[in-house]
């Protein structure tokens, strides 16, 4: 058993002191002296939100495959340990080691979602490591960030070293072994970056420098050097079935969020929904292996001791072998009282059998997430659901026996009307209305409708990047508007409504189409107390608008400007496969509401078929 | 068939609340391959019992957990498939099959079992001859009370107890402990304490009320002693570890392991 660098007392007076002790099932211990490669994985929020991350499972797997190299993980202390380790002037630590994370070859940052920015500061505070990459000295830890928010990292730019765009299964190994190389070599930190910067896929913020016009956007994007590509490929792992996955994940001695074995089924999306980001960056589809998949399933219940196992992709439904592999997940497991937890499927007959054998249908519910309240917004969003599937749907469910349903809605959508908001509160309406056309005896009691919404925030690298935001009072008005329309329902008392506080949105909304001006912006905020701004607890909007002001920026610049069509991003520096002619054009689709159909059944030609993989191509559409 | 394991915590571990605990075994259980029974429903986990939850920050060499097996197996199969499956710091000490059915009674557990715990409540560091003397002067004189009343404070309620009437035994080495806590003769040879002394050391042992009628815990004691005795140290210089649990019937204290 490791050492453990925090003494009883201090363990005894912190919320949860598991979160910092290591030891967990399946956590990998090595013989420091015998590794060339320390690396330290980190997950910027609390160890139970981490730890229920798969992509640090499979990149821990992949690195400690390497015999030369021993991969660890720590993530952000909660408060309550922030402030003991600075009182105590302990140096933030690696779980497995317990050694402390300035010593590490590499501190690898994943960025999952804008609102964890400022606990990336806290780990490098806590680490003792400078914010700043052109602070860090030799004996530094290389900062390496990456996970979807990389694919804008100009807003934590100064903070990294390096940043890792794309999936992470393709080439660490070239960066592992180039590091090494330099250092045998004599080569310092700053050679190693240029080496680094070689490197398909690795972006080295520090050998660029963005030039600005006078109405703040961007005019160019300057490389300084030579061994600075002007374009960084994203990192695509094309064969999912010949590569990592972890057969032996980590198993928390604590409750995490996800308590369950995560399979990967499939990377990508065919449906090409406008506002979402993962559908566009992790093109084309590509499917694992169903009978690799079961044999996954198998070997991940043995070596953890789950309960449960639950399938992870951007929309299952589409999975070409869903029906054998959920078939086989349930015959081969629910006996040996392993559940079976499925994430959203369309709602269809395959659907409703298959949650009636692994759910309670009494407690349950059918989720939909239609997002607009009309069709005429939902092609705008090219979501291709329309009010007869849901309809349909549920009363198929209905009849099964489930009287509860979720909507998921997302208010401030690009050309949102009053009628597109009321809409949400008139289809909620006919669903119930829709089970009550059903005869009493057939019924189980009252339906619970639970609509909720949230707020559109336009993304980098989706048609609406170009897209405005809607002002905070347009989303409260609206909100304020669907809440009174619902209640002026004839089956008003059936539908639950839930909203959300917009005050986040504002800074997710900053951030995501940020520029390298924000860095500034995020060290202040975080320098006057900001931490864990991702929980609401601790969210104080006050720390961004004094650093907002402190800078001479604004939010509306960044978050309601509509963009220019020729605008130059602060992301265009990326190249995803999928071209920004392709997303201009589904943005002007998308304004006159037109539908662009899904890849199997038609090619819009996205760009991202590089390969030649692409399931449309394949099909010889 | 029952099966009653007892299993040590140390280390690291310690700091594994009891409700995680349950579900770590759950996963054991899982990963052993044994044929546990199962709860029904949508999501059935396999049905375990505790002897008595263990507090935050203390070690073990005497916790128990019963389950049922829905085929036969040896004692020494279930040992060797558990211990496959557990990690660093949780220990497999022994296997036990007790009956589970006593005639005319109902189905017994750990839990309903258990009216006594043994504690070893000791100093963290070692220390001065004069500190020694001074701890082990103030146990001698607190415990010759004839009462020793207290609060013990529940998480909604309160109620007044004379901890002298929860402290059946008591020593300040483990010898002492053995002899003034006589358990039967054929569980003599199997009392044993994880913890080592050395000769700097301060160890209070303690056989204390347990269980669902009346749980005394260490910290009660050590509270109390520290207070009353006003002596210049404070419960965060002390560690506690449980050593065992016992059943008192007609013929004495019988450990948990030994219940037939």
């Amino acid at each position: 058993m490791n050492k453990q660098c925090l003494s009883d007392e201090i363990l005894m007076s912190v919320d949860k002191p598991a979160r910092y002790i290591g030891n967990e099932v399946n956590s990998v211990v090595k013989d420091p002296k015998k590794t060339d490669i320390r690396f330290c994985m980190c997950f910027p929020d609390v160890y139970e939100v981490g730890m229920s991350h798969l992509g640090i499972q499979i990149l821990y797997d992949m690195f400690n495959r390497r015999e030369d190299t021993w991969c660890e993980r720590v993530y952000s202390p909660w408060p309550d340990m922030a402030l003991k380790l600075k009182e105590n002037k302990i140096p933030l630590f690696a779980l497995e080691s317990q050694d402390p994370v300035k010593d590490f070859d590499f501190l690898g940052i994943t960025l999952q979602y804008e609102m964890c920015y400022s606990n990336i500061l806290q780990v490098l505070d806590l680490s003792e490591i400078p914010f700043h990459s052109n602070e860090r000295g030799e004996n530094c830890p290389i900062v390496i960030g990456g996970g979807p928010c990389a694919y804008n990292p100009e807003p934590i730019a100064d903070f990294f070293d390096l940043f890792y765009i794309g999936e992470g299964e393709t080439v660490y190994n070239e960066l592992l072994d180039i590091y090494k190389e330099n250092r045998k070599n004599g080569g310092g930190r700053r050679r190693f970056l240029e080496l680094a910067a070689g490197v398909e896929g690795i972006y080295v913020p520090s050998l660029y420098h963005p030039e600005y016009n006078d109405d703040g956007t961007l005019s160019a994007f300057v490389a300084d050097s030579p061994a600075a590509p002007a374009k960084i490929k994203r990192q695509v792992q094309y064969d999912l079935d010949n590569t990592y996955y972890p057969e032996k994940p980590i198993v928390p001695y604590i409750r995490a969020i996800q308590d369950r074995v995560v399979l990967e089924i499939q990377r990508g999306c065919i449906r090409g929904c406008r506002f979402c980001q993962a559908g566009m960056v992790y093109r084309p589809l590509r499917e694992r292996n169903v009978d690799y998949l079961k044999q996954l399933a198998k070997k991940m219940i043995e070596s953890t001791g789950y309960e449960e196992i639950s399938l992870s992709s951007l929309s299952s439904s589409d999975y070409s072998c869903l029906p054998e592999l959920v078939n086989f997940l349930i015959d081969e497991f629910k006996e040996k009282g392993v559940n079976i937890s499925l994430p959203s499927l369309r709602i269809d007959a395959f659907a409703l059998d298959v949650m009636s054998k692994v759910q309670d249908i009494k407690k349950s519910s059918i989720t939909f997430a239609p997002e607009a309240g009309t069709q005429r917004m939902r092609n705008v969003i090219n979501k291709g659901l329309t009010e007869e599937n849901i309809l349909q749907g549920s009363m198929d469910a209905f009849k099964c026996g489930w009287n509860k349903v979720k909507l998921y809605f997302m208010l401030g959508l690009p050309t949102e009307t009053e009628d597109d908001v009321k809409g949400i509160a008139y289809l909620s309406n006919e669903i119930a209305k829709e089970y009550y056309t059903l005869p009493k005896e057939q019924r189980n009691g009252r339906v619970e409708i639970t609509t909720s919404t949230s707020f559109f925030v336009p993304k980098p690298f989706t048609p609406f990047q170009w897209a405005p935001m809607a002002k905070k009072e347009t989303f409260l008005a609206n909100q304020h508007l669907l809440h009174e329309t619902i209640k002026e329902q004839i089956n008003a008392r059936s539908i639950k409504y839930n909203w959300h506080d917009p005050e986040t949105t504002v800074i997710e909304a900053l951030l995501a189409r940020g520029d390298r001006k924000l860095c500034r912006v995020i060290e202040e905020v975080y320098r006057s107390g900001g931490v864990f701004e991702a929980w609401s607890e601790f969210f104080k909007l006050e720390r961004w608008d004094e650093a907002m002001n402190n800078s001479g920026l604004s939010y509306d610049f960044y978050t309601t400007r509509e963009r220019k069509e020729d605008e130059l991003f602060p992301w265009d520096f990326i190249d995803i496969g999928v071209t920004k002619k392709f997303l201009r054009r589904e943005y002007e689709r998308g304004l006159s509401a037109t539908v662009t159909p899904n890849c199997r059944v038609s090619c819009s030609g996205c760009g991202a078929n590089t390969e030649g993989t692409c399931p449309a191509r394949q099909s010889g559409i | 068939m029952l099966v009653r394991v007892k299993f040590s915590k140390q280390g690291a571990l310690k700091f594994i609340g009891h409700l995680d605990t349950m579900r770590y075994f759950q996963k054991v259980f899982s990963r052993s391959g044994l044929p546990l029974r199962f709860s029904q429903g949508f999501n059935p986990h396999p049905l375990m019992e505790f002897a008595s939850p263990l507090g935050v920050g203390i070690t073990s060499n005497g916790e128990y957990v019963d389950f049922e097996l829905l085929s036969n197996f040896t004692e020494t199969e279930i040992a060797e498939k558990i211990s496959n499956a557990l990690s660093e710091g949780i220990g497999l000490l022994k296997v036990s099959v007790p009956d589970d059915r006593v005639p005319g009674k109902k189905k017994i557990s750990a839990m309903s079992l258990v009216d006594y715990a043994d504690y070893l409540v000791y100093l963290k560091r070692p220390c001065s001859k004069d500190e020694r003397q001074m701890l082990y002067d103030a146990f001698d004189s607190y415990i010759r009370n004839d009462k020793l009343p207290i609060i013990l404070k529940a998480k909604t309620t309160e109620r007044e107890l004379d901890l002298k009437e929860s402290i059946k035994a008591y020593g300040r080495n483990f010898a002492e402990f053995s002899e003034s806590g006589k358990l039967l003769p054929e569980y003599a040879s199997c009392f044993t304490c994880d913890i080592p002394e050395t000769e700097s050391g301060v160890y209070f042992y303690l056989r204390l009320s347990a269980g669902s009628s009346l749980n005394v815990k260490p910290e009660v004691f050590l509270e109390d002693f520290l207070e009353k005795m006003n002596l210049p140290f404070t419960e965060a210089d002390f560690n506690r570890h449980r050593i065992d649990m016992y059943h008192l019937d007609e013929r004495g204290l019988i450990p948990l392991w030994a219940v037939k």
